[in-house]
């Protein structure tokens, strides 16, 4: 009768028997394959929720420049100008609408308003860096304009089971209009 | 010599099949990984073209079918080709569903939105089909005056 010790010795102090390490190996290459499909999933959900967050902001700066004009700066023979509380009103409500279609109530919303003829600056906005900022954190404009910051947080897939901390998209958006 | 042999045997078979659920699951991710990026190519190109056909209609809000039409060939073109059928939506700014002379006959400064939806079906080995539908939504204001 032959004997099948699980683990034998070639005699030289190496283990010889190897019948469970491809099942180890096996497992490790899997959590491995999972882990990258998983960081995958979560690149493009950054991505696909980075676009969104910028073209919500970008059609609320559209919003509040198209419908904060004020018609009567022009009819009184002056330039366009917009009105402040309604552009910023408009800017605002689509933000909300949008959030609301979505589900997302944890967001930050900073929405600004150059209302004269010739535009200006505002020192410290947007807030944080935000990519495609030129002088950041001092917008300025030549026209009148409207802009819009938001920070919006992205859930993960596999960061999550990592417990790792939400990521927040932070975008700035702005829209003028031309004399 | 035989029980060599034999042990050698029971060896290979043991490492075919691990190799067999191995590849299996190696499949799963990697057609899984594929037809995801052809999800995102396809939404990207929904979106992108959803916005221009947004820009069209606030120029013109009576081109229904040229801005279908813009949306069509942006996801045709997509980078990971076959294209699905677009099909687009008008809403109000209160969310409600609008028809095409809706939006034809409105005046300066009317907000609305557009919804362009197309079905995507993931083909992954060893699960079931699953048909989605794919969704994007652009706000836009009707410039046209009067």
């Amino acid at each position: 009768m032959r004997s099948f010790p699980l683990i034998a010795s070639d005699g030289r102090g190496m283990i010889r028997d190897r019948k469970a390490q491809s099942v180890v190996w096996g497992f490790l290459a899997m959590m491995v394959f999972i882990a990258v499909a998983s960081g995958l999933v979560d690149v493009y959900r950054l991505y696909a929720a980075r676009n969104w967050v910028y073209s919500v902001a970008q059609e609320a700066a559209m919003a509040g420049a198209s419908r904060g004009r004020d018609w009567s700066s022009i009819t009184g023979g002056g330039d366009i100008r917009l009105n402040a509380t309604t552009a910023q009103d408009e800017a605002q409500r689509l933000i909300a609408a949008e959030m609301s279609a979505r589900g997302i109530s944890q967001y930050v919303i900073d929405v600004r308003v150059l209302p004269d003829s010739t535009g200006g600056s505002i020192a410290g906005f947007p807030p944080r860096p935000v990519r495609l900022g030129t002088g950041m954190g001092n917008w300025s404009s030549n026209e009148p304009a409207v802009g819009v910051y938001l920070e919006v947080p992205v859930s993960w897939v596999m960061l999550d089971m990592l417990n790792s901390q939400a990521k927040t998209v932070r975008v700035f958006a702005s829209a003028g209009v031309a004399q | 010599m035989s029980i060599q042999k034999s042990d050698r045997n029971q060896h290979q078979g043991q490492a075919s099949v691990e190799a067999l659920l191995v590849l299996m699951i190696l499949g799963l991710l990697i057609f899984g990984g594929i037809e995801l990026s052809r999800g995102v190519a396809i939404r990207q190109a929904l979106d992108s073209g959803t916005g221009a056909a947004v820009r069209a209609f606030s120029l013109d809000p009576s081109q229904w079918s040229f801005a279908t039409n813009v949306i069509q060939q942006s996801v045709n073109q997509n980078i990971l080709g076959g294209g699905p059928t677009v099909s687009i939506k008008v809403y109000d700014a209160a969310n409600t569903l609008r028809s095409s002379a809706w939006l034809s006959g409105s005046p300066f400064g009317t907000a609305f939105i557009l919804e362009a939806s197309a079905p995507f079906r993931a083909d992954i080995p060893f699960l079931p089909d699953s048909t989605m539908t794919i969704r994007v939504r652009h706000w836009g204001i009707v410039e046209r005056y009067p």
